[in-house]
């Protein structure tokens, strides 16, 4: 099976869903690599993206970049948090080293990945959130 | 003391912020407002009073812990029944309408639920949205606070009530035509249509907006804020715009502005003095402040509003063609006389034809205002109507004679907002209408900002009539 999982390989459950948010095609890039054997991966470019693929299907995960093209992410996760629906998404952000400690404490992201993004981090951080199975 | 119902969004939001109000008892004064003024109003479809209730208890709680989701949060809100909210039914104002509650919400209700906003409930409009009154097969007739023998108009004919009656701050209405602009100029409000797209909605269709209808220019401007955001069901929406309405509003200057007058429209009802009054007024008072003035023709001829009359009847007769004649006798017979009298004739030519008048009368627009900062005319050709009448001609044959100052931007996609600027000697309240560049809305809420400035003394808000005996 193609896109077989330990979900899907043992009770056909469905795979999950993880929507990736970066401009920054090197971060696209190694986020998808790092998480497509294990979880579904839709990727967008801009924070008005994301929330309008996040409203049309709830991810189980966000790997959110905070320097977007269109709006600052740490709007997009305001917008994204607001929404009754999406509110309980873990966030993780991707942050590029320019943004102080505090803008993303008061983010409360699931994890923290610093760029340049590393394919071993995001798997670390993925099985971390799937509770050490994927 | 300003009553708490009468609070406007920016008062509100400092309020909660500073703990010195919750949104607790400010819905609760928002109700009691709300069962005061609907035997006389009649501007609601629809009051959610126990969800209100529970969603500023919610609120309040936002507040406390210090996590409000935005300014608006605990804000008070009424929507426009066509504004879906997963719950409530829609029935576009017709006796016939589809009575099962919608599954989702609207992207202006999500967006508003987003921001925290309570939603009192659903707002009253005519039959398909299609007259510029406040009666309706369904809902009755909802009639102006300002004096309940007149018209609000439409067909936001309950937001427009609503928002004068003190429903809370925040209301939203629909405009394909002028149904913003019309009850807010009869209502005394402030309304805006934005630039077509700029406030996504679901469904789209050609010159249809939504936008903010609220006693203050900066209160809409909040609003702006939330309702903007993205949404992706809209197929015709403007990209996203990182604007901060209420934070851009302040601090326009008259000063080398350079604004066009239109005073008569030349098609459509004969315009009354006293709203060319108006309007000649504000624009001088701009001139006195600075601004270049300079008086223009009319860009729309009797041929374009006709082309959009009749672009407006045929599509409105095959809806009311796909009814069964049962069905047919239980829209209002005015609606149903419009848009069939005439309209069974029409040939694909003729609707083409009526069709390439429409796109006369957008680029005319757009050129009128294309040397200009602004431009400035009357919102309607007349102050006030009566409440039972279905339109200013009461003639179903001449339906939209009144609308010839406001539906040309629908077409062009310009923004465009009514302020009221005075009162008449009966103490009815008279809008100018401010027009803008395509997609500047700011522009249009920072002129309407330095208007509401600049403008004669205004009357105390009206109360209802138990509360004057």
């Amino acid at each position: 099976m193609e896109f077989r999982d330990d979900f899907g390989a043992t009770g056909g459950g469905l795979r999950r869903r993880a929507l990736v948010v970066a401009s920054d095609l090197v971060a696209q890039g190694v986020c998808r690599s790092a998480l497509e054997a294990a979880w579904d991966v839709e990727v967008v470019d801009s924070g008005v993206a994301a929330v309008i693929a996040a409203r049309q299907s709830v991810p189980a995960v966000i790997f959110m970049d905070l320097q977007l093209r269109d709006v600052p992410g740490g709007e997009a996760i305001g917008w994204l948090r607001s929404n009754p629906g999406l509110g309980a998404v873990p966030i993780v952000l991707i942050a590029g080293g320019s943004e102080d400690d505090a803008e993303i404490a008061a983010i409360h992201p699931a994890a923290l990945l610093r760029k340049p993004v590393s394919r071993g981090a995001v798997e670390r951080v993925a099985k971390g959130l799937d509770g050490g199975r994927a | 003391m300003t009553p708490l119902y009468a609070l406007t969004a920016a008062e509100l939001a400092e309020a909660y912020a500073d703990r010195s109000l919750s949104p607790a008892e400010v819905v609760e004064a928002v109700l009691s407002r709300v069962e005061a003024w609907e035997p006389h109003a009649n501007a609601m479809y629809r009051v959610h009073g126990d969800a209100a209730r529970a969603a500023a208890a919610a609120s309040a709680a936002r507040w406390r812990e210090g996590r409000p989701l935005s300014p608006l949060d605990g804000v008070p809100i009424t929507l426009k029944e066509n504004l879906y909210t997963a719950g409530d039914p829609a029935p576009i104002g017709v006796a016939i309408g589809d009575l099962t509650p919608k599954t989702e919400d609207s992207p202006i209700a999500a967006r508003a639920g987003e921001a925290g906003c309570v939603l009192i409930g659903k707002t009253t409009m005519p039959d398909y949205g299609m007259l510029s009154s406040g009666r309706s097969s369904i809902h009755g007739t909802t009639r102006n606070p300002w004096n309940l023998e007149r018209n609000t108009a439409g067909s936001s004919s309950g937001a427009g009530a609503a928002a004068a009656a003190g429903y809370g701050p925040l209301h939203v209405g629909t405009d394909i035509g002028g149904s913003v602009r019309l009850p807010a100029h009869h209502c005394g409000l402030f309304g805006l249509k934005p630039s077509l797209g700029r406030v996504p909605i679901h469904p789209p269709f050609m010159g249809r907006a939504a936008g903010p209808m609220t006693r203050t220019v900066r209160d809409a401007a909040m609003l702006m804020n939330a309702i903007t955001r993205p949404d992706g069901r809209d197929h015709m929406n403007l990209p996203y715009d990182p604007v901060d309405y209420a934070a851009g509003l302040e601090g326009l200057s008259a000063r080398g502005l350079r604004i066009g007058l239109i005073r008569a429209m030349g098609a459509g009802l004969e315009p009354e003095p006293a709203v060319v009054d108006a309007a000649v007024a504000a624009a001088g008072a701009l001139q006195a402040a600075g601004a270049e003035v300079t008086e223009i023709p009319s860009f729309l001829t009797p041929d374009m509003l006709e082309g959009i009359c009749r672009f407006f009847e045929a599509r409105s007769y095959n809806d009311v063609m796909a009814l069964t004649e049962e069905q047919r006798g239980r829209i209002l017979p005015f609606v149903a006389e419009w848009c069939t009298w005439r309209a069974g004739t029409f040939s694909g030519a003729d609707v083409m034809a009526a069709y390439m008048q429409v796109v006369a009368m957008r680029e005319a627009a757009v050129q009128a205002v294309a040397g200009f900062d602004f431009v400035i005319s009357p919102v309607a050709p007349i102050v006030s109507y009566p409440a039972e009448a279905h339109s200013p001609s009461e003639d179903p044959h001449n339906a939209l004679a009144h609308i010839a100052y406001t539906v040309a931007y629908n077409f062009s996609e310009q923004p465009a907002a009514s302020v009221n600027w005075e009162f008449s000697a009966d103490g009815l309240p008279i809008g100018v209408q401010l027009i803008g560049q395509r997609f500047d809305d700011l522009g249009v809420m920072r002129l309407a900002r330095l208007v509401e400035q600049i403008r004669p003394a205004q009357k105390a808000w009206p109360e209802p009539p138990s509360r004057l005996r």
